[in-house]
């Protein structure tokens, strides 16, 4: 993992790839973790991308003190706290309810290991908790991902930005949309859909329509030019199968 | 596990909105997660299914029927299948996919998705978004730069029937 990135230069970068979340997340990192070791750096990276994920999917933090909602941007590092709450815009002006919050818990299994439970914070009713664990090896690819995306990192097969696709995914399929659905706020039935099931269906598109499912929106437009699964299959229907060694060293992605 | 008087086995299923529904056996077994349960001797009672609603299991009851009553001819099941699903809305494809992944049940699921992504072929990105609800969450000049990054893919697509 190299760590010493000019942050002058990482800002310029950003600036030439609109799509980056990788920039945005090294940016935040950068000021977040400035004097931290490596270790401190993975959970961190865990804690702010688990985050950022539940505030693409419409969750607000929520500030379990004041039982209010914080309004703007906070970062959610305020060690050793590593529990986070959440609430929906609508469920908060619910007046004479009590505010439904999910909760996030995250606990450190290993040095280098997160794990994210999350469910709804109520205390009657059954509910669900679900969970994702992040191992040490697949968040070192991911910080690598973050940390390191100039094009001359020749070690790195992950230039593009999997990593974080595949951290995005598997936090909104396995702990953000079902805490959605339990809150009963999914109302569009598109977002009903985890991020798998679209790639089920985007996989019987032609190449050409699912290039132009980048356009859709921003979800479409990751899962359309990140997955690797899809563009494979893609690209063996347009190719035929052509050998593993060739086949892993061509970015088939649009 | 066909019961000694030779009537076929009748299972319970039960939606999460309470529903009940009786189904051959022979016929709920096109859904893996049902037939572990049966093989592991725990479909005895009602079995819930807690992620599927009474609407959507009704239609994969129906699918489940028609399909197995028609013997091992791939031409007619893939008819069958079209038939099945031609007349169905988004949202109830969406939910098919949702009741057909839980349930694990392959060939419904291929075919759901199939058909959504037929669909979607050949059209402008706003008839997409029209038709399956996308909301479009790109600033104007975000949208600008994607699309005409991919104008190459907007050539052969059709005019738009829904305006």
């Amino acid at each position: 993992v190299r760590f010493g990135h000019d942050d002058s230069a990482a800002a310029a970068e950003s600036a030439a790839d609109p799509f980056s979340a990788p920039n945005f997340l090294r940016n935040l990192l950068m000021q977040e973790s400035r004097d931290d070791d490596v270790s401190k750096r993975h959970h961190k990276l865990a804690v702010i991308a688990t985050h950022a994920v539940m505030l693409e999917c419409g969750f607000v933090p929520f500030d379990k003190e004041s039982n209010a909602v914080v309004s703007g941007f906070r970062s959610p590092l305020v060690w050793p706290t590593r529990r986070l709450f959440y609430t929906l815009p609508e469920k908060n002006t619910a007046h004479g309810k009590s505010i439904q919050n999910a909760v996030l818990e995250f606990r450190i299994s290993g040095e280098y290991s997160v794990t994210v439970n999350g469910r709804l914070d109520m205390e009657t009713e059954k509910v669900g908790n679900h969970s994702v664990q992040f191992k040490e090896d697949q968040l070192a690819t991911f910080m690598n991902n973050v940390l390191v995306t100039d094009s001359n990192n020749t070690n790195g097969e992950e230039v593009n930005g999997g990593a974080v696709y595949r951290f995005w995914k598997r936090v909104k399929d396995n702990l953000v949309l079902p805490l959605l659905t339990e809150l009963r706020q999914v109302s569009c039935y598109c977002q009903k859909l985890p991020v798998d099931l679209k790639v089920e269906i985007l996989k019987w598109l032609s190449a050409v329509d699912l290039a132009k499912a980048t356009c859709f929106c921003y979800e479409l437009s990751s899962i359309a030019s990140r997955d690797d699964y899809l563009w494979k299959i893609k690209f063996v229907q347009e190719f035929g199968d052509v050998d593993k060694d060739t086949s892993t060293e061509i970015d088939c992605r649009v | 596990m066909a019961a000694e008087t030779g009537t076929p086995t009748t299972l319970t299923l039960k939606s999460n909105d309470d529903e009940l529904f009786s189904v051959a056996e022979s016929a709920a077994i096109l859904s893996v997660t049902i037939r572990n349960m049966v093989e592991d001797g725990c479909a005895g009672g009602v079995i819930p299914l807690d992620n599927v609603d009474g609407k959507t299991l009704a239609s994969v009851i129906t699918y489940m029927n028609g399909i197995s009553a028609i013997p091992a001819d791939e031409e007619k099941k893939k008819s069958y299948r079209d038939k099945f699903l031609s007349d169905k809305d988004f949202e109830t494809l969406a939910d098919m996919v949702l009741a057909a992944n839980y349930l694990n049940m392959s060939c419904l699921m291929d075919a759901v998705s199939a058909k959504i992504a037929q669909v979607m072929e050949k059209k402008s990105v706003g008839w997409v978004r029209r038709k399956f609800g996308i909301e479009n969450d790109y600033t104007p000049e975000e949208e600008a730069a994607v699309k005409e990054e991919h104008k190459w893919t907007f050539e052969g697509v059709e005019t738009d029937d829904d305006n």
